[in-house]
């Protein structure tokens, strides 16, 4: 499934870098906090994210596009005790949580064409989760597609007239499925945004 | 040149997807289960003296057995328990009189792994393309080994049969690992049976 979500990613990269004479897209690398449920989970910080994104400007303030990525929170927990009935197990607990947001989003730029410029917006969209625990070597796995929203604030820092510094904050929330309950996280993206 | 950027922070970041285990050790897993009904306090006990080993091959040492039932005996002993010596034959397991028989059993098992033809299975650079061929990946094989521990109630026994009232399974990687580091973890982990419901209470 990993490698599933990956060519997802890659596909959404290869569209980017093709609209992208037309379109504004950016690669960033991400760090995500955990929040609420998420947090319970895994405690731990993600040092592990990538996003792709690409937005088309509809007018020179306005612009409509997609956000793809992946994030994923790991946390070793070391050895535990726990107790179903009459049954204990003690092993050592792994813990992984893998979300790949694929969104559409629309964003408002204030002064686009200043050298720093900053937006605001908003996607929504479906969520991949994979909640995992591994224990001693035994794999517990749920995963869904879950609904979500992302608001976002960003700045752009001009380096050349076809190159931003780009760094953005994202919350990410998706809603409870059948097997995953709502989850959140803020991811921080630093990378470059390239324009038309 | 955007695309190579983009694809090479990709990478980058689905490389430092987590591992997990790091050692041996890390898989080693302690599992008890217990009849409620049956009464823990103050039991005599036989510990038989050979351990069962499971396996037609007998590719599991039995170098460690004396090693094994010599901690059981300590953790019961620990734990306020009388030890009955072991009567010569099976019969006598009945006629003795204990509480609870203790018996231990061993065997081996193997896990296969596959690792093939990870993403991308076919891109290039600059005229040039890679991809990998039909079949292609790494098989590995990891040895596990497993030791049970059973109490059972004599007074059960009918047709040949007992009633278990606690049984512990301990369960282990055991490639790559000396001697001396399989003795200690086999130790820990009985330890551990014994340290979860019923003989917490």
């Amino acid at each position: 499934m990993k490698k599933n979500l990956l060519t997802l990613i890659f596909s959404a990269a290869i569209i980017a870098s093709v609209f992208g004479q037309d379109w504004n897209t950016a690669v960033t690398y991400n760090i995500g906090l955990p929040l609420g449920n998420t947090s319970d989970f895994i405690g731990e910080s993600s040092f592990r994210g990538v996003m792709v994104s690409g937005d088309y400007f509809l007018e020179d303030e306005w612009t409509v596009g997609f956000t793809a990525g992946i994030q994923t929170f790991y946390e070793e927990l070391g050895r535990n005790t726990y107790s179903e009935g009459t049954v204990t197990a003690t092993g050592d607990e792994f813990r992984y949580l893998t979300a790949a947001p694929f969104l559409v989003t629309g964003k408002y730029h204030f002064d686009r064409f200043n050298p720093i410029s900053a937006h605001v917006g908003v996607g929504a969209g479906l969520y991949h989760m994979i909640q995992t625990v591994e224990f001693s070597g035994l794999f517990f796995e749920d995963r869904n597609w879950q609904l979500g929203f992302m608001p976002e604030a960003g700045v752009g820092i001009e380096m050349s007239a076809s190159t931003d510094f780009y760094i953005a904050a994202q919350y990410n929330y998706y809603l409870e499925s059948k097997d995953i309950s709502a989850q959140s996280y803020i991811a921080f993206n630093v990378g470059f945004r390239f324009k038309p | 040149m955007r695309l190579l950027f983009y694809l090479l922070l990709i990478g980058v970041v689905a490389g430092c997807y987590p591992k997990g285990p790091k050692y041996a050790s890390e898989l080693d897993l302690a599992i008890t289960n217990y009849d409620e009904s049956f009464d823990f306090d103050s039991l005599s006990y036989i510990l038989v003296d050979t351990i069962f080993h499971d396996d037609d091959e007998e590719d599991i040492s039995r170098a460690y057995d004396e090693e094994i039932l010599q901690r059981i005996e300590s953790n019961m002993n620990n734990l306020g328990f009388d030890r009955i010596p072991t009567p010569d034959s099976p019969a006598g397991l009945i006629q003795a009189e204990a509480d609870v028989v203790i018996t231990v059993s061993a065997w081996s098992s193997t896990s296969i792994n596959y690792y093939g033809g990870y993403y991308p299975p076919s891109w290039g650079w600059g005229g040039w393309g890679w991809y990998y061929p039909p079949g292609w990946g790494f098989v590995t094989t990891s040895t596990y080994g497993s030791i049970l521990i059973d109490m059972s109630d004599p007074t059960t026994y009918q047709n040949e049969q007992v009633g278990i009232v606690w049984s512990g399974l301990i369960n282990g990687m055991v490639d790559n690992s000396s001697p001396s580091s399989i003795r200690s973890r086999i130790d820990t982990e009985i330890d551990i049976c014994f340290t979860h419901p019923p003989f917490n209470n």
